[in-house]
């Protein structure tokens, strides 16, 4: 007995390291358990209370300026929104006309980011926008461009986080919109946004749009991403991949817009 | 002693918040330092292994719950295995010339890294020499910069 004692008495920072990595790996292998994603979730309205301050403070040096570039855009947006409602009309008639499907709709849930954090690339927001607020998870994320961002992986009552599109383990499905080419996308070694495998004689060309696909139970079709900036051949040459330049400028993200399905 | 625990708890919050809101902010091309790695060296200098392995591994779980990272537990890991190897260093860093001193906690915030990186990117299509170049060496050598600042300024070892 005292033998043991004495063995762990000597072993006692390794057994302690042990068991603290034993704790990791538990959590590194149940990422998907409701008790880790509850622990996030309150976590992350504690931390969206640390933020509430520096935040107001930020809105009342920043609110005149925002208000101007919004009252721009507003008028801009709503002449182009009419366009659109008369497209939109002539689309719907015309899908009736030949018995397609209704599309489904979406509302936004308008977020103000609290803060940016990554464990090098700044690769998540937390919004102070949770499920009391209608965010569901896994809700597409976009900017106020409309161009997406992201998805919702945690969520707390009154916050939430969004994984940004640059995360090395986000894939998206996505379309090239001229030769309505179909492709996964991702953030690649070493460090571009590409969509890889495209065949050979596929004609896309520098310039063109990538747009979500909507294969894929997360993201509706048609959220813009981003263009395509360089098409790069394989040494086998049977195919080839893309490299997009996303349109969402990350670091100057300070709202963003959470897609809720069936909305108004 | 109590007066110097009450100094490390406080050094502990700064870090996690510097970590959290400060960090993105001071990146230079998405490499940024990091904070609780400085923390976690500091207090295995310090206290020993026991203590920072938990705290390590309690910070950690904080800043994984906190960023988006798909793995919830990985900077956890990384801080407790750093914070066990450099506290072997405790009763035995000072009996070597500063320059090595400092080389010797490069060599470990380089490790967090390695540890850190290496997981993350398993099963991702990433080959290890692009990681080092572009992720693990810059970040190592920011956090490094970052951490003889502080041990500097706070004349850290100097009792």
């Amino acid at each position: 007995m005292q033998r043991i004692y004495n063995f762990i008495y000597r072993f006692r920072a390794v057994i302690n390291l042990l068991v603290a990595l034993g704790i990791s790996l538990l959590l590194i292998f149940n990422q998907d358990a409701k008790q880790v994603q509850h622990m996030r979730g309150k976590l992350l309205d504690y931390a969206a209370v640390l933020y509430t301050p520096i935040q107001w403070l930020d809105t009342v040096f920043t609110a005149q300026k925002a208000y101007e570039d919004l009252a721009q855009r507003y008028i801009a947006a709503q002449v182009h929104i009419n366009r659109l409602q008369s497209l939109a009309n002539e689309n719907n008639r015309l899908r009736e006309a030949l018995g397609f499907k209704k599309l489904s709709s979406f509302g936004v849930i308008p977020a103000n980011v609290l803060s940016k954090s990554g464990p090098g690339l700044l690769i998540s927001l937390s919004v102070d926008q949770g499920t009391k607020d209608g965010v569901e998870m896994l809700a597409p994320v976009v900017d106020a461009n409309a161009n997406l961002v992201g998805k919702v992986v945690a969520l707390g009552d009154e916050s939430s986080l969004v994984q940004l599109i640059n995360d090395r383990n986000f894939r998206v499905s996505v379309r090239e919109m001229r030769t309505r080419t179909i492709g996964i996308l991702g953030f690649f070694d070493p460090g571009y946004f590409r969509i890889e495998n495209i065949p050979f004689n596929t004609k896309v060309s520098i310039g063109d749009s990538v747009v979500t696909s909507g294969f894929s139970d997360i993201f509706p079709p048609n959220i813009f991403i981003g263009i395509i900036q360089m098409v790069e051949p394989e040494l086998e040459g049977y195919v080839k991949s893309i490299r997009v330049e996303v349109a969402s400028d990350f670091n100057r993200l300070e709202e963003v817009f959470i897609l809720k399905k069936h909305g108004n | 002693m109590a007066i110097k625990t009450l100094a490390y708890v406080l050094a502990a919050i700064v870090a996690v918040l510097a970590q959290w809101m400060i960090q993105p902010v001071i990146a230079i091309g998405g490499i940024g330092p990091n904070f609780l790695v400085i923390l976690i060296i500091a207090l295995a200098l310090q206290f020993g292994a026991i203590p920072t392995i938990w705290a390590g591994l309690v910070f950690g779980l904080v800043i994984d719950a906190l960023t988006a990272s798909s793995l919830m537990g990985l900077t956890a890991f990384s801080l407790a295995v750093t914070g066990y190897i450099a506290a072997q260093f405790k009763d035995n860093l000072n009996r070597v010339i500063p320059a090595l001193q400092y080389l010797i906690l490069l060599g470990v915030v380089h490790l967090y890294f390695l540890v850190n990186d290496f997981i993350y990117h398993q099963g991702l299509d990433w080959r290890f020499i692009t990681l080092f170049w572009s992720h693990i060496l810059p970040a190592s050598l920011y956090t490094f910069v970052v951490l003889f600042f502080v041990f500097s300024m706070t004349h850290f070892g100097e009792d």
